[in-house]
């Protein structure tokens, strides 16, 4: 007899993470952002976002392009495929453990 | 932290982010006022087609240049005044909009970049322009054509940058574009064989085509000053939500 899984045993333990999600969800709303705006939405320091950033295009939920804009460097950053699944399931696992507990 | 608060933060974080990169109420705007502006063109188109306002026979143009001139003014069932303002408006509705998601980009750091935007509007236009050649033209009847192809031009343009800039409202706006354009098309064929005593004076004026476009321009405007309002409160409603890396 097979039972449903609990759904914790759901969550991605890439994705789960508040500062992580929040990245994520930014980008499944817009299809790029550059760090300066994540940054100042997620009211994160240069060094937590980096972190984070590399955390999430590590696992190839995130891609990172560097360019110039005049002369200044800028890195935007756009949520993979992958990426919009992974949010999704994460969000999807989130309100099934919300059910669960009600 | 509880499942239900991560999901409430991650809500409003996706609805502010959502207000602060939505721009699409200028779009709205320019494609108001641009149906908005054709109604004097249409209102002379059909006042009397091929007699007002320097309308063109595409069947018996003898020279090169007549025969150019006529393919422009098939865009608009022979009337030419109705050709050159789409021809001049919906490639200026389309860039133009593409030059305010731009801006907004660059003040927000959030949105698309302008390459596909340009692409899909190349696209657009080829599009436009392929709709003028033999034998596509003949898909549409003559008395249609000035409100079917542009009207559809500028609706697949909204469609497609709603697509791209993933707002709902302006591809809801592109498919309602289309949607009058068919309406107001089929009433105009249908309505045009019927004597005049039938409608009375109120039913010929609010069933002329022309009326019918300057309204739903009027509604595009007033729907996208709404549309900035709610935009303008809504991302001002939501307060930066910080958070600390553990």
């Amino acid at each position: 007899m097979s039972e449903a899984l609990h759904p914790a045993t759901e969550l991605n333990d890439t994705v789960h993470q508040r500062a992580r999600l929040g990245i994520l969800a930014i980008l499944c709303e817009v299809t790029e952002a550059d760090v300066t705006s994540l940054k100042a939405e997620l009211g994160l320091t240069d060094g937590n976002l980096g972190r984070h950033l590399q955390v999430l295009a590590d696992a190839g939920l995130v891609t990172m392009e560097r360019r110039l804009v005049g002369s200044r460097p800028r890195t935007t950053v756009r949520a993979s495929k992958a990426g919009q699944k992974a949010f999704r399931d994460e969000v999807t696992a989130l309100r099934a453990l919300l059910e669960r507990v009600r | 932290m509880q499942s239900s608060e991560i999901l409430a933060e991650l809500d409003s974080r996706r609805s502010r982010v959502r207000a602060r990169a939505s721009a699409g109420w200028m779009p709205l705007l320019l494609t108001g006022v641009a149906l908005l502006g054709s109604f004097p063109a249409y209102a002379g188109w059909f006042d009397g087609p091929g007699s007002a306002c320097g309308c063109l026979s595409t069947s018996d143009s003898s020279s090169l240049s007549e025969a150019a001139s006529a393919r422009i003014g098939g865009l608009a069932g022979g009337s030419k005044p109705l050709a050159l303002y789409w021809l001049a408006v919906v490639p200026s509705v389309y860039f133009l909009s593409v030059g305010w998601f731009s801006l907004c980009r660059r003040r927000t750091g959030l949105g698309q970049r302008w390459g596909l935007h340009v692409m899909m509007g190349v696209g657009t236009l080829l599009g436009l322009l392929l709709s003028l050649l033999p034998p596509l033209d003949q898909l549409v009847s003559p008395s249609a054509r000035p409100l079917l192809t542009p009207l559809l031009a500028l609706a697949v343009g909204l469609v497609a940058l709603g697509r791209v800039e993933r707002d709902r409202v302006l591809t809801g706006a592109g498919a309602a574009v289309a949607m009058t354009a068919v309406v107001v098309a089929a009433l105009s064929h249908y309505t045009s064989g019927l004597p005049d005593s039938f409608l009375g004076n109120i039913g010929q004026a609010l069933l002329a085509p022309s009326v019918e476009v300057a309204g739903v321009g009027l509604l595009l405007i007033v729907a996208s000053l709404f549309l900035r309002r709610a935009r303008r409160r809504t991302a001002a409603e939501f307060a930066p939500i910080h958070t600390e890396v553990p």
